[in-house]
């Protein structure tokens, strides 16, 4: 390829072209939240379907309706107003004021509901804004997207490139041999559900089922003991893993969601987010929560539960830096768990958490998902990420993490260990940062095709 | 549940054994007062045994003004809290109080007791509408036994499906690129409006100085006089120069700005089309699809959404201009085996009464309704199913 002298002479050229960063530049923590964004699954709700031979399968079972949420999802999510109440008290005033939040939901009955729920808990009206005496309650405004037009929320405006990559998602060397382990268990849920599953999908659906009428106290058939809830809940979990398996999936899926909220951070840090708002909520479902920790490399191999939810706090330290503090939300037993976004710290410098989730952010969803995109920007990413991990913890710790990670199963680390030999020069020069264009440049001398990365429909 | 009320009244009344003076008017006073309050608020079944579907669409609450001029003495934050286009805590209440009376006109007919199937709520983007609905919602389902899902807080949530402005061709007009409309709505400007408004000049030279803004259209006068309308509403002191001018002499303007966007047969079918559609449809899938459930449509919604729907209804009678909550109303009837339409209307949510309409091309047949086959035919040249289709027309 090229010798170490040219690369060196690349990388002297492009340190002096950027600017020196320090990851100490931390002097002290970033105490001061000014801006939350939070992204949650609605609560409790009954079965969205039945599968044929399910002895609960009668509508009377589930009053409210199929999909709906129930008595204890809406209680769920007037707890969690409660607990965002408390926690932000210092942020939000205790009146609602609609220039301080923006609540988005997917135009689906229990997210809306679940969000209402939410808000009744966050802002129950006080002094002038009580509007009625016998009601501690007070009309918020929750803004909806048509499912088949929303490609950030819901995530069902149709893709052409997305539906091709899931189809060979489907068919990849992974899945292959997922389906191949759990041949007997679909054929097993096959003969007794009465419904024929042939991929994690399918078990995830009557995994659901299950789960809710086990939930209820409804006796499960007998034949459940064997299956429920292991293996299917593994199973289930790995059929939130396949929308989001490839690094295009995540770009086409979760992508837009992830840059309108790091797009929110960035103008709130300058100033320039109009109106000012302090919180910005998107009520969801398990697939939307899925996707972006699928898409962050977060994903704990968890079925997100019922108002599962990842936190994105822009902090603020005494100097005026900003940073993004990201925790995942899915237990009221202990403080929401906190997340390390790979390749920064958990207090990740505002400009460092843009860089890192720029390449799963489309530039335009629309013209990516009737076209094939150029690959360089996800390997030029995965490059970064694998280098800041070897930087701060001495090694990467993607390379140790649990049978199923995501990123092992797809090919992208293949693409990051070959890099790395190059990467490694860039490390000894103490270059922490590099910006886009700069990587551009260092990518420009590398023929990827060797590495035969570039794939397209 | 209020008859046993009632029962055990009169089973209280009829033995007036101690006859003490003061007793009598004491329990005749308590008596009074129970049957006058069980009469305006008794929630025994009142609706219409023949009534099979319901679709209303409504003006949102009182609101702060939109726009607001140099010269305006009320333009201070502090004089409208809620902020601009704001619904305002009596617009609320208002709207609560039409989602009772909904519910005491449509008891019986619509179950208390929520369900997803029963009702389906449309709302524009606007912030004041989406707040109205879930007012009016809170009036119309309170929970009730088993909804009631927290003992300190009698609400619940109900879905209330809003749509972003740039895509709603059902309830706002014209704000998805339609070329059609856009040269249609700029021939009715530049003629009858131009007119008016040359006609008026000196008026209109004066209201821009005493504003302080250049009043370019009738909407921009329009808008002026929705600001001094809710101003003098809330109580606050007019400017001397609004006088012998508002609001008199700019309601003919209110009026002419929101006609524009109904004032052609196109103009109608690219405002109205779809909602008129839809409307329809809905009644037809209820005689014929016993699989449709739905007993209710709301959509909440703007003057506009009001007054064009009227227009472009055809209605015979004068139109009005929409006050906050003005509820428009179309019900379907089944008697024997034929189905009716009847169009109902108040201007104002706390209206008690409501105005039975009439449209061209569909007479009356019973007690103010009119054949639903016959009101689709009425309507087909202004229903549209697909906005694009005839935007390219």
């Amino acid at each position: 390829m090229f010798s170490h002298n040219q690369i060196f002479y690349v990388v002297v050229t492009l340190t002096s072209l950027i600017q020196p960063y320090s990851c100490k530049s931390t002097r002290d923590d970033p105490n001061e939240v000014v801006f939350v964004n939070v992204i949650f699954r609605h609560g409790d709700r009954s079965p969205i379907e039945t599968y044929k031979n399910d002895p609960y399968s009668n509508a009377s079972y589930w009053p409210m309706g199929w999909g709906q949420l129930t008595n204890k999802g809406k209680m769920q999510h007037y707890e969690f107003g409660r607990w965002m109440r408390d926690r932000y008290s210092k942020l939000l005033p205790e009146q609602y004021h609609r220039s301080d939040i923006y609540v988005q939901s997917t135009d689906v009955d229990r997210t809306l509901m679940s969000v209402e729920s939410h808000l009744a808990g966050l802002y129950p009206p006080v002094t002038s804004q009580i509007w009625n005496q016998n009601l501690s309650w007070q009309p918020i405004p929750i803004h909806t997207v048509p499912e088949s037009m929303d490609y950030i929320l819901s995530q069902k405006k149709p893709c052409e490139r997305y539906d091709y990559e899931l189809k060979k998602a489907k068919s990849s060397s992974i899945m292959k041999a997922v389906n191949e382990k759990y041949k007997q268990l679909y054929q097993y849920v096959t003969l007794h559900s009465g419904k024929k599953i042939d991929g994690v999908l399918g078990i995830l659906d009557v995994y659901d089922v299950l789960f809710i009428e086990s939930l209820y106290g409804f006796g499960l058939p007998d034949w459940t003991a064997a299956v429920f809830p292991e293996p299917m809940k593994t199973v289930s979990s790995i059929a939130f893993m396949l929308p989001s398996l490839s690094q295009e999936m995540r770009r086409l899926k979760a992508g837009p969601l992830i840059g309108q909220i790091t797009k929110h951070l960035e103008k709130k840090s300058r100033g320039k987010l109009t109106p000012d708002r302090k919180l910005w909520i998107y009520s969801a479902h398990d697939t939307t929560v899925a996707a972006v920790l699928m898409a962050l490399n977060l994903y704990n191999s968890a079925p997100p539960p019922y108002t599962a939810a990842i936190i994105f706090e822009l902090r603020k330290n005494s100097a005026n830096e900003h940073f993004v503090s990201l925790y995942y939300r899915n237990t009221t037993d202990q403080p929401p768990y906190e997340l390390v976004l790979p390749g920064c710290l958990f207090y990740c410098p505002l400009d460092q958490f843009i860089l890192l989730t720029k390449p799963v952010v489309p530039d335009d969803w629309q013209s990516e998902c009737e076209s094939s995109y150029n690959i360089s920007s996800l390997v030029m990413h995965n490059i970064y990420v694998v280098a800041m991990e070897e930087k701060l913890h001495g090694s990467s710790h993607l390379q140790e993490t649990q049978p199923g990670n995501p990123i092992k199963i797809s090919e992208d680390l293949l693409v990051c260990k070959s890099a790395l030999l190059v990467t490694r020069y860039f490390i000894e020069v103490r270059l922490l940062v590099v910006s886009v264009k700069s990587v551009k440049m260092y990518l420009a001398f590398i023929d990827f095709k060797s590495l035969s990365l570039i794939r397209s429909p | 549940m209020y008859r046993g009320t009632r029962n055990s009244i009169l089973q209280y009344c009829e033995p007036p054994k101690r006859g003490t003076f003061s007793m009598v008017t004491v329990l005749g006073f308590a008596i009074a007062t129970i049957f006058l309050a069980y009469l305006s608020f008794g929630s025994s079944p009142k609706a219409e045994p023949t009534l099979r579907f319901v679709s209303i669409v409504h003006r949102h609450g009182e609101r702060v003004p939109t726009f607001t001029y140099p010269l305006d003495p009320f333009q201070n934050e502090s004089f409208w809290s809620e902020g601009k286009g704001q619904l305002m805590n009596i617009g609320k209440l208002n709207i609560y109080e039409l989602g009772k009376f909904l519910r005491s006109r449509y008891d019986g007919f619509i179950p208390a007791k929520y369900k997803s199937s029963h009702i389906h709520v449309r709302s524009t983007y606007a912030d004041r509408c989406i707040m109205s609905a879930q007012v009016l919602l809170a009036g119309l389902y309170p929970p009730v036994d088993s909804q009631i899902w927290n003992k300190d807080l009698l609400w619940q949530p109900i879905p209330v499906h809003s749509v972003p402005r740039n895509m709603d061709n059902v309830l706002i007009c014209g704000t998805t690129p339609c070329p059609l409309f856009v040269k249609e709505k700029a021939a009715v400007v530049n003629s009858s409006i131009q007119k008016m408004m040359d006609e008026h000049r000196q008026l209109i030279d004066h209201l821009s100085k005493m504003t302080g803004v250049e009043m370019k259209s009738v909407m921009d006068i329009e808008l002026l006089y929705d600001n001094l309308l809710i101003a003098e509403e809330q109580g606050y002191k007019l400017p001397e120069w609004t006088h012998g001018i508002y609001p008199d002499k700019l309601k003919p303007f209110a009026m002419a700005s929101l006609s524009v966007f109904s004032e052609t047969p196109t103009l109608k079918k690219l405002c109205s089309g779809l909602l008129i559609h839809e409307i329809i449809t809905n009644m037809q899938n209820k005689t014929s699809s016993a699989d449709f459930d739905r007993l209710l449509t709301l959509y909440s919604a703007h003057d506009l959404t009001v007054l064009s729907l009227w227009r472009s209804l055809g209605v015979v009678q004068e139109v009005p201009k929409p006050n906050y909550g003005a509820t428009f109303i179309i019900e379907l009837h089944q008697m024997s085996n034929k189905y009716f339409v009847k169009l109902l209307y108040k201007n104002h949510a706390l209206d008690k009464e409501l105005t039975v309409l009439n449209i061209k091309g569909c007479d009356s047949v019973h007690d103010g309704m009119c054949d639903l086959d016959h009101f689709a035919t009425a309507l087909k040249s202004v229903s549209i199913s697909n906005y694009d289709q005839e935007c390219n027309k």
